[in-house]
């Protein structure tokens, strides 16, 4: 029978037309579309049933794990109750509820993934897991801070994957008081491949602990990416003696840098800063006049008010909209040149009418 | 004349006709070759794209890990006589979860009270807000604002269509981004959030951000959010999910891959506002504003030499209602297929030409195959097969070895995108979903795919006739849940 089937075959092949070879294609492809419909249909009715059965199960451990959170056990206690249960649903359910616990409630969490073996898993995967699992191993890590944790997570910076270099650089930057500034220009690639603003948030992070290597790194400047990042992190900080170094700044070619210069001013609001805040007036590049306008009125220069009379005329809707409102900002002489200013006709009288009118029915 | 003298001058016509019948023979099945060969490569590209996205996270993962990051959106919701559900809709956009976002509703001159809904449910009062005037559209006849609700306007204009209103709302947008979102469309609440992802991790490349379109009759809908998904008990519908499903999970998620993604739904897509006034707005001479947008994007960025992107997101979801009915299905395909012909020779420059990158080299020439060329030639297929067969040009066993073939092939690919969608996504909650889904898979190519073929013919029709008018759309609103 088997060589009879062989013989078939072969004389199937041997004679294979151009005939043949389409009607055999079509029988390969609706038998292979029809088995993997019919396996797909099958394995998630089994998946499903089985995710029913995980989810009563999780469910309970949910339970577990809020009595545990009230009855204040220690870890020996906590290490016994959840002996045997699987490491990846405690990890699962824990990271759910620590999103909406703090205080001592949510050291206890920690306290619970550390003693039934979850951050020891994730120490491991960080290093020899697909790249999900890396994601999972950084999200756990990220709330850990002893120096086996730090030095798995300085090592997933020079992790191939961008959004695990990112994650990493996130938890450390939250976690390790001695990640550098410098080290994270570098292993993130800054100014080159690497864009996210995430990259901001990580910046202030760091930036907090290391003000002063901000303002160096500042001082010496050339990539754009880098001086955007570090002007936004230095105005967040808010430290008066960054001043000098960002007005440099404002000399700078590109657009970007001047803007962020000024909202690095603008959130510092210092009163040194006036003289290349009412410069930047005059900008060639509008949204720099923008942003100077947006700075003048919060910061409250009413040196500003003539220049930003001008402004009112700019050739740009959003720098005449943006004088505007500064000048509203500047109190009585400000709204007075613009009252004065929508007496006219032309571009400045309309912005100024549009505002005004905007203010009193507000 | 008898019945051989009839046979004779048959047989005659055959053999003159045969080397041009074959040429004919042979330029269909490359082009329809070409197309499946295209199926397969975007499969595979589909595939990849969704293995390496990021971990999948909970849309309460999703607040906590990226609100921080992300930029302000003005949310545009243009309207055309939906008194019966914008304000269920309005409610649910303003639920959104997302940090810093408007919403602003633009009634574009309306014929019913769509306007008096609005105010009414939200208490609002006319309000003054300056503008840029940087787009051009009909004049505004009123904005609307309320102290309760500070994060919605409401925009009433004089009527120009959808494009128009659009463009209304992008001149009274204060944020960089600016979301077009279909009035009867129903987002996900942390679908803003998971869209602006590009934008977050590329600010200065990104232009452009579409997400999923998904069919949302049949499933539940509650307080305007999707509850509990299911299938559309209506044949119509169903063909539609198979379709979105292979549009949206397999096509746009591929070309997006090669950087050649040359349409974003109408329906939900992100853009930069400064670029899109760069290219001045949204065009008020085709009735494929949706496409025509994203060709001027890249365009405008090649003309200018920018290093830029235009993604398609897999993860955020709009839902939206398909018609179910023939007349109106019809009526949709036959203006899509006008739009893409209006984009596609209002840009044809742009066709193989090296200036245009991969939009031009890949993008524009798969346009040409599917949209311009596409329809046609299937059409002819099912014409000239059978006549050939007849005149003997091939035999009985070639016609349908072929016909299988194309058949089976068309079966397998949409099997493909089940499979993508089973593997990485799972937004069908039951195995009978999978189950429907194969047998419309198979069904469709009985008919239905005929008669789509059979409206874009039309469509492409009434593009050479040069009409323009948008035609009436009727819906029979969500289920409730």
């Amino acid at each position: 029978m088997e060589a009879e089937w062989g013989k078939i075959i072969s004389s199937f092949f041997s004679d294979l037309t151009f005939l043949r070879a389409i009607w055999l294609s079509s029988i390969v492809l609706g038998a292979l579309s029809s088995f993997t419909m019919v396996g797909l249909v099958v394995a998630r009715a089994i998946n499903n049933k089985r995710d029913e059965k995980l989810q009563a199960h999780l469910k309970k451990l949910r339970l577990r794990i809020m009595e545990f959170m009230e009855s204040g056990s220690d870890l020996e206690t906590l290490q016994q109750n959840f002996k045997g249960e699987n490491i990846d649903h405690v990890r699962e359910m824990v990271m759910q509820l620590l999103g909406s616990v703090k205080g001592d409630t949510r050291d206890l969490l920690i306290a619970l993934l550390w003693g039934v073996g979850v951050r020891d898993k994730a120490l491991k995967s960080i290093k020899i897991g697909d790249d999900i699992e890396k994601q999972k191993a950084i999200e756990v890590l990220s709330l850990f801070s002893d120096m086996d944790v730090l030095a798995a997570l300085h090592m997933a910076m020079d992790d191939e994957n961008q959004n695990i270099r990112l994650m990493a650089a996130e938890a450390l930057a939250e976690n390790d008081p001695g990640l550098s500034v410098t080290e994270l220009v570098e292993k993130l690639d800054i100014g080159g491949t690497v864009r996210s603003r995430m990259l901001r948030e990580i910046f202030l992070k760091v930036g907090r602990n290391h003000v002063k290597d901000l303002v160096d790194l500042l001082e010496g400047v050339a990539i754009e990416d880098i001086a955007v990042l570090t002007l936004y992190a230095i105005g967040r900080v808010q430290d008066y003696s960054a001043v000098p170094a960002i007005v440099k700044q404002m000399k700078s070619k590109h657009v970007n840098v001047r803007a962020e210069a000024l909202r690095a001013l603008n959130a510092i609001g210092h009163p040194k800063c006036m003289p290349a805040v009412v410069a930047a007036i005059y900008d060639e590049a509008w949204p720099v006049r923008a942003q100077a306008a947006v700075c003048a009125g919060n910061i409250g220069f009413v040196e500003a008010i003539e220049p930003l009379i001008e402004l009112l005329d700019d050739e740009e809707w959003w720098a005449r909209f943006r004088a505007a409102e500064a000048l509203v900002k500047l109190g009585a002489n400000g709204m007075a040149a613009l009252k004065n200013a929508s007496n006219g006709t032309g571009r400045s009288a309309q912005i100024a009418q549009l505002v005004l009118s905007e203010k009193e029915a507000a | 004349m008898n019945w051989g003298e009839i046979t004779n001058i048959i047989d005659g016509l055959a053999l003159a006709v045969m080397p041009g019948a074959l040429v004919v023979s042979i330029f269909i099945i490359l082009v329809m070759g070409a197309q499946n060969v295209l199926y397969v490569i975007q499969l595979f590209l589909a595939y990849s794209v969704l293995r390496q996205r990021r971990l999948h996270i909970s849309p309460s993962e999703a607040w906590q890990q990226l609100n921080v990051t992300t930029m302000p959106i003005s949310l545009l919701v243009p309207g055309y006589n939906e008194e019966a559900t914008i304000v269920e809709n309005v409610r649910s956009m303003l639920s959104l979860h997302y940090p810093n976002f408007e919403v602003i509703v633009i009634n574009d001159g309306s014929s019913d009270n769509t306007l008096k809904a609005v105010i009414d449910a939200y208490n609002l009062k006319p309000i003054v807000r300056p503008y840029e005037e940087a787009v051009n559209h009909k004049p505004i006849r009123g904005l609307y604002g309320s102290k309760n609700y500070p994060n919605l306007i409401v925009v009433d204009k004089e009527n120009g269509g959808k494009s128009d209103a659009l463009n209304a709302g992008i001149n009274l947008a204060r944020f960089p981004l600016f979301c077009a979102v279909d009035a009867d469309s129903l987002l996900e609440s942390d679908a803003l959030l998971r869209a602006v992802q590009p934008f977050t991790e590329d600010p200065e490349r990104v232009v452009a951000v579409g997400g999923t379109i998904r069919i949302a009759n049949g499933c539940s809908v509650r307080a305007g959010r999707v509850t509990k998904v299911d299938m559309p008990t209506n044949l119509v519908a169903l063909f539609q999910v198979v379709e979105y499903l292979r549009a949206f999970l397999m096509a746009r998620l591929a070309w997006s891959k090669l950087d050649a993604l040359m349409l974003i739904s109408g329906a939900f897509g992100i853009f930069k506002r400064g670029d899109a006034i760069k290219v001045g707005g949204y065009s008020h001479d085709t009735v494929g504003e949706d496409m025509e947008i994203i060709i001027k994007l890249h365009r405008y960025m090649r003309e200018q030499g920018r290093d830029y992107r235009v993604h398609f997101v897999p993860d955020p979801v709009c839902w939206t209602e398909a018609p179910e009915s023939l007349s109106i299905l019809g009526r949709q395909r036959r203006r899509w297929q006008r739009g893409s012909l209006e984009a596609f020779f209002k840009h044809k420059k742009m066709l193989l030409n090296p200036k245009y990158g991969v939009a031009g080299m890949l993008g524009f020439p798969h346009v040409l195959l599917v949209d311009v060329l596409g329809p046609p030639i299937e059409v002819m297929g099912y014409i000239m097969m059978p006549l050939f067969f007849w005149m003997g040009v091939f035999s009985l066993d070639f016609f349908l070895a072929y016909m299988s073939l194309s058949f089976i092939f068309g079966v397998t690919i949409s099997v493909g995108s089940l499979i993508l969608e089973e593997m990485e996504l799972r937004r069908f909650p039951k195995p009978a979903h999978l189950a429907i889904l194969t047998a419309v898979s198979i069904i469709e190519n009985f008919g239905y795919r005929q008669l789509n073929n059979l409206w874009r013919i039309m469509g492409t029709w009434h593009f050479m006739l040069g009409r323009k008018e948008w035609g009436k759309m009727t819906r029979a609103g969500f289920k409730k849940g």
